[in-house]
């Protein structure tokens, strides 16, 4: 009270004025910071015992709508995962060539089945034969280089989960260091802003990783969880570590047994020495690291999986051939049977029968030779209406007989006498009637006698024939990384026409049947393809080329308009964020003028306090 | 209250000027290259008009060159099959107006002119294109027939066309000259026999009389045959007896005797003294008329059907030699081996239709089928009776030469009149004036499909020079206001003010 109280009250301000002011130019001359908020001083009125006696500092807090930032932090993973798959497509699109260029997958094949055409019209021209073989190869060769880019895409995003993972873990354990710091400067009193700003940096970059929840703990620290609940800080940082692969081959697939896994996987190990698997877990739902596990073990593998498709049509088209039964009796019985010598692992038996009730029925019967291999389902072949069995023919084909006889039930009976296979009905009971009997078997000459060829093999030195056998590991995977021409077609070309001793070498019956098979012939192509859902897509082997660029073009298109529109939610959050908390040089200087003139009052107040004392004094 | 954020910072910088300049820079690339997108990615729902419809361009282009090649060669083999068809005419006219005058040698002007055009027809049938023989079926790398004088006379290992009608006229008309018929008689009936179950010589037909007291006996049908004629009474002046005889070729020819006084004329016989003396006389008159049929109808049926037989043959069947010598009691036929015999046809034999031998697919769901083959029947028809014709030989002097010449003369116009369900070559030149018109509408579609296809084509996946210009513009003018604006707004701060 009295002019003692005014001289402190004076001082304090010029004291509060003065804090002011630094944090005034501490905002200006971190104006362009990345991550800086601005910062006000607080003031609290001093009023001991209810009478005012001027000023005091409060904390430094930060402008900052916490509801903002935390949307902010949301749509970070968001972005972190479209910007991500976005950047990949457009790898994944260049790939496919530029539309109507030379090096395009549709310009190859149109290529290849022009040369098909030239060489049915002139089969004795060597220039049409050459140009043949030429435009085979380089489709070939195109589809070993394409294979070869995706699986380097996705020895990529091996290497990028790896770095990801690692800088995660560094952004934890600094998360965790700063915990403890801002929980010790507060409990000391003093306002940890600049900590505080730099945990929201962390947190946000930790987000674009993978999408987040933070749950704020007691003094300024947080705890941090992943969206599906997986704890990753809370006092300890949880230890995440990948095992990374060095090269990436299509054979090489997630599982989450780890003896089959070819891939590494995200593994948290908590302080009590347990770890789990996050993949199989699927503890990532969006940001950085689930796209790039995304892309490695769905996006790019079921691009692979298309490849394969084309490469195994191309193979198979051409070098299926179908071996006719004849008819067979035993006493009573009636059947047919068909000569199995030349059916190899992968190939097929087909067999049609009518029942009781005179409804006709087919079995696929698959030679499937690989011990520990995966049971095949009826969607393994094209026809959805026929029952499909695996035998194994490793034993002979005597016992593969006795297994088939076991598998088609009591109606009907299998025997084999050397490598023929006859399936007869039930004689005399009369109720079953076998009505087709017919193996597809793998034409592995090239003058065999009918005109289907191995064109393509497996593999360049040593190439073994392709069967699409069915195994652990098909043969159809990462088919289209091997596929290359026969290399015996290169030696004699007159194989392109000549299939049989005898055969003219104008004869156009081959090449003919070449481009049926391969330009016209409607085939089947997997589910596992995706170019039309689910089911199996039907067409011609040119349209299903078209179909799988129609697909990745129309994919990565939806990837760039994905990533514009989550780039537009997170600037327009950006832009708020930046609007609150960003350092306005206008309202910095407004406010500067403000603390002058403060300044200027409590100094003149000050002034006032002495001449009002000297005048006392001078009595 | 709203707060201002800071200019870098705000969307009107970011969206308005980067993205705009980088909107530019991909309008000046549509430009630059012509094209809308690099990728697939950027085609937009154009994409799959623009992979249909570049497929279905390369398909059109491949259709096309098929075409190209196909007219190509079509157009020579029709024009090798209308050559061929003129010649056959102008053989057939040459024949018929061709007298018997020699000019040199022992064969007359027109079997002269008849060689000639024989030889012509052989080469038009090795026509090829690009090493391609365009009438040996699939075997298009082998020269389908063999030289004229290889055919005509042989190479000295292997025999000739002359060689082969040579041992069957001898087998034909057999040692006694009489075409392998036997007269026998038996006093008071007369039986004419044929020597053996063989293809060679007259074949009985019939026997027919007008004289009253003839009891005649038909031929049985199966061979050897006979037929007999038994007198019990004496003929008439004027009565005739007829003998109907089948030659090799198919063709008929009758003998007509007519009894007369003396006998003198030819073919009559002179009524004696009894049925015995009679009968002798018939038989006698028999055997000089056989004599002199066999020397003319008998031998121009030889060589037209050793011609035929000859010209029939091809690399999988050779040609049927007389089973000999000696020749004239052959009974049998053999098969010639390529090393003893001559075989015209050095292309594929061929079982199915010849036009199967070469394909040219020309549209999506059309193959046309145009291969030829030399050996087809109407060119291997007409070549025998073109060959048979100019390879024989006459000499004036010989009597029965000049008849012999008009009954050759005459089978080889009706030969090359086709008909008797042979296979003409007017309707193999149909055939090729039918392809020809439908490869022509083929192209046709193909040019109209092709420029459909190349618009829509352009539509999708050319930009529009005039469009892309405008918008060029347009995002100028945007963005030389926000410059603009941009630079207002960093000028008003109030630093600047104090």
């Amino acid at each position: 009270m009295g002019l003692g109280g005014a001289l402190d009250a004076a001082l304090a301000g010029l004291r509060v004025t003065g804090a002011s002011l630094e944090l005034v130019s501490h905002n200006i001359s971190n104006a362009n910071t990345p991550g800086y908020t601005r910062k006000v001083l607080g003031q609290v009125e001093q009023a001991p015992g209810g009478n005012v006696a001027g000023v005091r500092l409060s904390d430094t807090t930060r402008v900052l709508d916490q509801l903002v930032n935390r949307q902010l932090q949301l749509e970070s993973s968001g972005m972190g995962y479209a910007d991500t798959i976005s950047q990949y497509y457009t790898q994944i699109d260049a790939m496919f060539g530029q539309p109507g260029g030379a090096g395009a997958l549709d310009t190859l094949m149109s290529n290849f089945t022009g040369a098909l055409q030239e060489l049915a019209t002139s089969p004795e021209s060597a220039i049409a034969r050459e140009n043949t073989l030429h435009n085979a190869q380089v489709l070939a060769n195109t589809l070993n280089a394409m294979t070869s880019d995706i699986q380097a895409l996705r020895t990529q995003t091996e290497q990028a989960l790896n770095d990801a993972v690692g800088r995660v873990g560094e952004i934890l354990q600094s998360l965790s260091d700063l915990n403890a710091e801002i929980t010790t400067t507060t409990q000391a009193g003093q306002a940890p802003a600049s900590l505080l700003d730099r945990q929201d940096q962390l947190v946000e970059e930790l987000s674009r990783y993978i999408d987040i929840r933070v749950q704020p703990r007691e003094r300024g620290a947080v705890g941090i969880y992943t969206n599906s609940g997986t704890l990753l800080l809370d006092g300890d940082p949880a230890v995440l570590s990948f095992d990374a692969r060095g090269t990436i081959t299509p054979e090489a697939a997630y599982s989450s047994d780890p003896a089959e896994r070819g891939v590494g996987t995200i593994k948290l190990s908590s302080g009590s020495g347990y770890s789990i698997d996050l993949i199989a877990d699927r503890a990532f739902r969006s940001g950085e690291i689930k796209a790039l596990i995304d892309l490695r073990d769905q996006i790019l593998p079921q691009a692979q999986a298309q490849l394969d498709a084309v490469a195994d049509s191309l193979a198979r088209a051409l070098s299926a051939k179908e071996v006719g039964s004849s008819p067979a009796t035993s006493g009573a019985q009636t059947g047919l049977s068909v000569d199995l010598a030349q059916l190899q692992d992968g190939d097929s038996i087909t067999l049609t029968y009518t029942d009781g009730s005179s409804v006709e029925h087919t079995v696929t019967i698959v030679r499937v030779d690989e011990a520990g291999a995966p049971a095949i389902g009826n969607d393994y072949t094209a026809n959805p209406d026929d029952t499909v069995i695996a035998i194994s023919f490793a034993g002979g084909i005597a016992a593969a007989a006795a297994d088939i006889d076991a598998a088609l039930g009591a109606s009907l009976t299998a025997t084999s006498s050397g490598t023929v296979l006859t399936v007869l009905d039930d004689g005399a009971t009369n109720t079953t009637d076998v009505t087709g009997l017919s193996a597809t078997v793998t034409e592995t000459s090239l003058s065999g006698g009918s005109v289907a060829l191995a064109f393509f093999k497996d593999g360049g030195n040593p190439s073994i024939d392709y069967t699409a056998r069915h195994g652990d590991v098909p043969q159809i995977t990462g088919f289209a990384g091997r596929i290359q021409v026969n290399q015996a077609l290169f030696a004699d070309p007159q194989a392109l026409v000549v299939y049989d001793a005898g055969i003219a070498s104008g004869d156009p019956a081959r090449p003919q049947a070449i481009y049926e098979r391969l330009a016209l012939a409607d085939r089947s192509f997997g589910g596992a393809t995706g170019v039309s859902g689910s089911v199996a897509f039907k067409g011609s082997l040119p349209e299903f080329i078209n179909r799988v660029i129609s697909f990745q073009g129309r994919e990565a298109e939806s990837a760039q308009r994905a990533f514009e529109t989550q780039e537009v939610a997170y600037e327009q959050l950006s832009e708020r964020r930046a609007a609150e908390s960003g350092v306005d040089l206008d309202t910095e200087m407004a406010f500067l003028i403000s603390l002058q003139t403060a300044y200027q009052a409590n100094a003149r107040v000050i002034a006032t306090y002495r001449e009002m004392t000297d005048m006392l004094m001078r009595i | 209250m709203t707060s201002i954020p800071p200019l870098v910072k705000s969307i009107g910088w970011t969206r308005g000027i980067t993205d705009t300049r980088a909107q530019m820079l991909d309008l000046q690339r549509q430009l630059g290259t012509g094209r809308i997108a690099e990728t697939y990615g950027g085609l937009g729902s154009g994409r799959s008009l623009a992979l249909s419809m570049q497929g279905q361009l390369a398909r059109i282009d491949n259709f096309q060159q098929t075409i190209d090649t196909l007219a190509l060669r079509l157009d020579m083999m029709s024009l090798s099959v209308d050559r061929f068809a003129e010649l056959v005419d102008t053989t057939k006219s040459d024949a018929r107006n061709g007298t018997f005058e020699f000019s040199s040698g022992d064969t007359t002007l027109s079997q002269d002119l008849v060689k000639g055009q024989f030889d012509e027809a052989l080469s038009l049938l090795n026509a090829e294109i690009a090493g391609r023989h365009l009438f040996s079926g699939r075997t298009v790398d082998q020269k389908p027939v063999e030289a004229t004088q290889v055919i005509l006379h042989g190479d000295g290992v292997r025999a000739g066309l002359d060689t082969l009608i040579a041992e069957r006229k001898l087998a034909d008309a057999g040692a006694d000259g009489r075409g392998r018929l036997q007269l026998i008689n038996g006093g008071t009936s007369l039986t004419i026999a044929e020597d053996g179950d063989h293809p060679f010589g007259f074949k009985l037909a019939g026997i027919s009389s007008s004289i009253a007291a003839a009891t005649l006996t038909q031929p049985g049908g199966v061979a050897p045959q006979s037929a007999g004629l038994a007198l019990a009474g004496q003929p008439v002046v004027g009565d005739t007896v007829e003998i109907a005889l089948d030659l090799p070729d198919a063709s008929r020819v009758t003998i007509t005797l007519t009894a007369s006084a003396d006998g003198s004329a030819e073919n009559s016989f002179a009524i004696g003294a009894d049925e015995t003396a009679t009968l002798a006389n018939i038989e006698a008159a028999i055997g000089t008329a056989l004599e002199t049929a066999a020397a003319t109808d008998l031998s121009a049926s030889s060589s037209v059907v050793a011609a035929r037989s000859f010209f029939a043959a091809d690399i999988d069947n050779p040609p049927q030699r007389i089973d000999g010598p000696p020749f004239e009691s052959a009974t049998g036929l053999v098969a010639g081996t390529a090393d003893n015999t001559v075989i015209w046809y050095r292309g594929e034999p061929g079982t199915g239709s010849a036009r199967d031998s070469s394909l040219a697919r020309i549209d999506d769901n059309i193959v046309v089928g145009y291969g030829a083959r030399a050996n087809e029947e109407p060119f291997s028809w007409a070549l025998a009776h073109m060959a048979a014709f100019a390879i024989e030989d006459f000499d004036e002097s010989v009597a029965t030469d000049e008849d012999r010449f008009y009954a050759l003369r005459q089978k080889t116009v009706d030969g090359l009149s086709y008909g008797n369900g042979v296979r003409g070559i007017r309707a193999m030149q149909a055939e090729y004036v039918g392809l020809q018109s439908t490869y022509g509408a083929a192209q046709e579609r193909h040019v109209a499909t092709k420029q459909i296809a190349e618009d829509a084509l352009a539509g999708v996946t050319q930009a529009d020079d005039e469009e892309v210009a405008v918008k060029l513009l347009q995002l100028q003018t945007q963005l030389q206001i926000s410059y603009q604006a941009t630079a207002m707004i960093a000028q008003l701060n109030l630093a600047q003010y104090l």
